[in-house]
């Protein structure tokens, strides 16, 4: 009698196929059914404690001019495709207004201030009357981008700490 | 002047991962591990029963692996890399009356019938042990020193070798006893009708339980089973590996012995028993009848198996290396950790 038995590459090859074949018709299911996975990008949030530990480890002033309220007004997080947060303080004579923001994360940056972004660029395009900084503060690359005078937030950026 | 920025307490993120999530979860784990293991067995197949029990196992085992996994490590999984969302499918049954009574019949269905074909008969079968007094007899110590020396080069044996008992009954009874110390008891009545050829295939094929893991395995497997006791694909598999045992014991010992025809003899002889009892009740003579049909159809199918394949092919699968199944476990972890 003929063997019936298939030779082990043969078998080999065969398995593959088939397991590739199941888990593409998985992977088109689900895709089909839900639509591929978009990245909701930067997302609000009310307070402080909305920021979820995804978004990265973050830093805050351990100092701040009696100028700036606290806690900030504009909270800003996200989790992909890079983790980041941005923290948005106004001043009390203008609180319909950013004066200085605090962040980490590439670009884009939040629509908000997205006309920013060329500061980050470069420093020298900023828009007039703001200012740049960036530290990296136990391995977290933060910048300060604000319109407040240039040697409170030098102070500012000096005396952020690390959440612990 | 210096201020210090108060800063709140983050909120705790926990994990979530219901109990409604853990369900479905584990079924749709267990479901596509069925699926793809059957697909092997027809696409690359014929493969052994042995192999074909083995994978069915891990269709119990790893679903429950990779979910006891997903306990621990499950808020570090990012969704991106996931095949099959469990999050997305479990809002859309939860948005869906008809997809969730669907479910809920599945699931309901599958704790039913664990608990009325599976949990109750193995509490009276186990209450309903062959009683009788057993012997050591010269002819089955004769036989099993046969058979044990045939099993070298197939298998090692990770225990003792079990006693074998003649057990004195009117019953054609072959049957593996005891969990750690394992007991194979042949009725004086099958006894009677084998000779020595079918004696030897019958010992090897008690002794290929105890080398698959015998009692100790079903039972641990057993319980991981009904662990998933909603699971619709731990109840196909947990019988199929039932089955599947049988026939790969078959195969063993056929190997062993050199044998299969001496088998399939035996067999049909063990099978001559179920005569249906005199002044029962309509049901029950109705149930022993269709337990009867089934008992027969079965033993048919393991007989053509022995008879329809050749020796040499039963020792080839017999003396197997273990890759195929390593490739196999890891490959089903793999498949079963992108459903999450």
């Amino acid at each position: 009698m003929r063997s019936r038995v298939k030779g082990p590459w043969l078998r080999l090859l065969l398995a593959t196929i088939w397991t590739g074949a199941m888990v593409s018709f998985l992977l088109v299911v689900d895709r089909g059914f839900f639509g591929p996975i978009e990245h909701p990008g930067w997302l609000r949030a009310a307070s402080l404690a909305e920021i979820p530990s995804s978004a990265g480890k973050r830093v805050f002033p351990a100092y701040l001019p009696e100028t700036l309220r606290w806690p900030p007004e504009r909270i800003f997080h996200r989790e992909k495709p890079v983790p980041g947060w941005w923290v948005g303080l106004v001043s009390n004579e203008k609180p319909e207004e950013v004066a200085l923001w605090v962040g980490s994360g590439s670009e884009p940056l939040p629509e908000e201030f997205a006309y920013l972004r060329e500061c980050l660029r470069d420093r020298a395009r900023c828009p007039e009357g703001w200012h740049v900084f960036s530290s990296n503060i136990e391995g977290i690359p933060v910048f300060l981008i604000t319109r407040i005078d240039p040697a409170s937030a030098a102070q500012i950026l000096t005396e952020l700490k690390p959440e612990t | 002047m210096q201020r210090h920025c108060e800063v709140a307490p983050e909120a705790a993120v926990v994990p979530t991962f219901s109990l409604m999530e853990f369900v479905l979860t584990n079924v749709l784990q267990g479901l596509v591990a069925l699926v793809w293991v059957s697909g092997l067995q027809r696409v690359a197949g014929p493969l052994s029963a042995a192999f074909r029990a083995a994978s069915l196992e891990m269709v119990l085992v790893v679903p429950l692996f990779a979910s006891v996994a997903r306990l621990f490590f499950g808020t570090q999984m990012q969704p991106e890399s996931a095949l099959v969302r469990v999050q997305a499918w479990l809002a859309r049954m939860l948005n869906s009356e008809a997809f969730l009574a669907a479910f809920v019949v599945l699931v309901a269905g599958s704790a039913l019938i664990f608990l009325l074909q599976e949990a109750i008969p193995v509490w009276k079968r186990a209450r309903a042990l062959p009683r009788g007094e057993a012997f050591r007899d010269q002819r089955l110590e004769q036989a099993l020193e046969r058979v044990i020396a045939g099993f070298q080069g197939y298998r090692r044996w990770r225990g003792r070798v079990p006693y074998v008992f003649r057990l004195e009954s009117s019953e054609s009874i072959a049957s593996l006893h005891g969990i750690l110390t394992p007991r194979i008891l042949i009725s004086s009545a099958l006894m009677s009708k084998l000779d020595d050829q079918e004696l030897d295939a019958v010992l090897a094929h008690e002794l290929a339980h105890v080398a698959f893991g015998g009692n100790p395995r079903t039972i641990l497997l057993w319980a991981v089973r009904a662990i998933q006791v909603l699971n619709p694909a731990a109840l196909i598999a947990f019988r199929g590996i039932l089955e599947l045992r049988e026939r790969a014991c078959d195969e063993l010992a056929a190997a062993v012995t050199g044998r299969p025809a001496a088998l399939a003899s035996a067999l049909l002889k063990v099978q001559e028993r179920g005569a249906v009892q005199k002044g029962a009740r309509a049901f029950q003579r109705a149930r022993a009848e269709v337990s009867r049909k089934i008992a027969i159809e079965t033993t048919r199918g393991r007989v053509r198996a022995l008879l329809d394949t050749p020796v040499e092919e039963l020792r080839s699968s017999a003396s197997r290396s273990r890759f195929p199944r390593l490739a196999t476990f890891i490959m089903m972890l793999l498949i079963l950790w992108g459903i999450r």
